[in-house]
């Protein structure tokens, strides 16, 4: 059985995550996702060859396209559904990353 | 050629081109069947009723209205995951609450060149995650057959706008099963395509590998019809296929004389409602009667789809939502004193509880000493399943399958149960993984009157052997109507 299945350490990923989780979320997701975890890890527990096999299927190759600079959206399109944009030059505003 | 059945596309689409009704007649009834419905059934976030007035009125003023479109006159309901420029899009989120975005979406601008016309956005499940389109941010949809059900999910709103007779048309998207399945529990259609056949671009990422749009209809005619308007490649999405698009309406010829339908009988033993079990069974008699070749087969590994599913669609929920910061666009918490806790505090109120649940399982997933033990496992796993159904689809033409193993539950039953809700999944999670294309179509009622949906896989690309099938069932059990027309439709339990 993988690690961590038994007790599920929300807090630490809810941090990876960049998420918030009151208390009572913390409890309430412990318990679910615990469950959760036994659940899925079945299929981490199933005796399957790591190297998958050739799946069969017809797939269509990748399309790309060339390496050269297109239409874009525009900075005013761009900057329409910030939060906190300043006009003049194009910039959003955040909080002070450096103290 | 059958007339088609009033309301449907087709039917609307014939009497604008003859001049018979305009577009403008067309949207005004199907707004004022909003209005007068979606208070309660919730079906609907946004619509803009003036732009749907103007659209139709350009419609309505063309020279000759043959050359507007394949779907010309015809309103469309959008999931609300998916672009539209100048039309709020939320994905059910309150991080998303208002935005507006600057484009809209490939799907969408190839239905307004068809001749179409988007009457507003669906409700969903938050970011599509959801079987039951409880997860919204702006209050549940409820099911046009029994309002105290849901419609499933998490393309919800689109399902039940079809089934509730508003619309004729919607687009909804399909990650694990979220067109198919909310398409069973209200009696429509609904059509997962090939992966890669239609272009995601403008589609909210929830999980890349699997997220596809799909139609939603009531008749066989108007999905494949939608289908043909949103598919073929496109150079804004790197993954969808340079394959042509076929004349799937000639696919729609009534016969299915010597098409193998594979059928695994074996996962109907444990779970499976018995009415639900009831009418598939019954459907593979109306496909033997026509002529199909029915026999049982076995699908490998298929016990490992939902778990698998879980693991990797979590895994890429949990990259794609990072970008949901504030700094861009939606949600930003106030009074943050620093980037970081900015970042926290403005996903944490943004983002609903199901949304968390996969972000925090998403990232556990990936995180260092994990990944090996599950994701890498569960994608070696996702190879061998789909090793099953090409193995199946080798020895058959279509697999046939319940759409869900019950039909619609109520609203709350299973909202606090993660894992039960990801159970609804069980029988729609497999062709996702796989890639494969798969319809659901309406297959009778159990006994308390509540729709069964019957889902049919095919091979990749292959959408018009699905239309085929669909089509024989179609005019053997249909036609297929909205719900509040009264009518029960024939056939099936």
């Amino acid at each position: 059985m993988p690690a961590g299945r038994e007790d599920f350490p929300v807090a630490r990923v809810a941090a990876l995550a960049r998420l918030q989780v009151s208390p009572a979320e913390s409890d309430l997701f412990q318990a679910q996702l615990t469950q959760v975890l036994a659940f899925v890890g079945r299929a981490a527990d199933a005796a399957l060859d790591v190297a998958a096999p050739d799946d069969g299927g017809d797939r269509a190759p990748v399309r790309e396209r060339p390496d050269a600079a297109g239409e874009s959206l525009g900075a005013e399109a761009a900057l329409a559904n910030a939060p906190d944009a300043i006009d003049a030059p194009h910039l959003v505003r955040v909080p002070k990353v450096l103290g | 050629m059958r007339a088609p059945p009033p309301g449907s596309a087709d039917a609307l689409r014939t009497a604008f081109v003859e001049g018979a009704t305009t577009a403008t007649a067309t949207c005004v009834g199907a707004l004022a069947r909003i209005a007068a419905q979606n208070r309660d059934l919730g079906a609907m976030l946004a619509v803009d009723e003036a732009a749907v007035l103007r659209r139709a009125a350009a419609l309505d003023g063309l020279a000759d209205r043959r050359l507007a479109g394949p779907l010309a006159g015809v309103p469309v309901a959008v999931k609300d995951n998916i672009c539209t420029a100048g039309l709020t899009t939320t994905a059910g989120s309150r991080a998303l609450e208002g935005f507006q975005p600057p484009y809209s979406a490939t799907a969408v601008e190839r239905l307004e060149r068809a001749g179409a016309i988007v009457i507003g956005k669906t409700n969903c499940d938050e970011f599509a995650m959801g079987s039951s389109s409880e997860h919204s941010a702006f209050g549940p949809v409820r099911n046009p057959w029994d309002r105290s059900r849901t419609p499933g999910g998490s393309s919800g709103g689109s399902a039940a706008a079809i089934a509730a007779g508003l619309v004729p048309l919607a687009l909804g998207s399909d990650t694990g099963g979220s067109v198919r399945q909310p398409a069973a529990l209200c009696g429509c259609i609904g059509l997962r395509p090939t992966y890669g056949r239609v272009s995601r671009h403008g589609l909210i990422a929830f999980a890349s590998s699997l997220d596809q749009i799909g139609p939603l209809a009531l008749t066989i005619r108007d999905a494949a019809a939608a289908l043909a308007a949103i598919a073929g490649p496109d150079d804004l999405d790197a993954t969808s296929a340079p394959v042509p698009v076929p004349d799937w309406g000639a696919a729609l010829r009534g016969d299915i004389r010597g098409v193998r339908i594979g059928f695994p009988r074996h996962l109907l033993e444990r779970g499976v409602d018995a009415d639900v079990a009831r009418a598939v069974e019954a459907a593979m008699d109306v496909f033997a009667a026509r002529g199909a070749v029915v026999r049982d087969i076995t699908l490998a590994h298929a016990d490992l789809a939902v778990p698998v599913y879980y693991l990797i669609a979590t895994a890429e929920a949990s990259s794609n939502l990072a970008r949901y910061d504030g700094v861009r666009y939606g949600h930003r918490a106030a009074g943050a004193d620093s980037l970081r806790a900015m970042y926290e505090a403005s996903r944490s109120e943004g983002f609903g509880a199901e949304v968390k649940r996969r972000i925090i399982l998403g990232t556990f997933v990936l995180s260092a000493g994990y990944y090996d033990a599950y994701y890498l496992k569960a994608q070696a796993a996702r190879a061998h399943i789909t090793a099953g159904y090409a193995s199946a689809l080798a020895e058959a033409d279509l697999i046939a399958l319940p759409t869900s193993p019950t039909p619609a539950f109520p609203l709350g039953e299973r909202v606090q149960d993660p894992v039960a809700m990801y159970l609804s999944d069980v029988f729609t999670v497999g062709a996702s993984l796989a890639g494969l294309p798969a319809i659901s179509v309406p297959c009778g009622f159990t006994g308390a009157g509540l729709p069964v949906g019957l889902q049919l896989v095919g091979r990749p690309f292959d959408e018009a052997a699905l239309f085929c099938a669909a089509d024989v069932y179609e005019r053997e059990t249909g036609p297929w109507q909205p719900c509040a027309s009264g009518a029960r439709r024939r056939g099936g339990a």
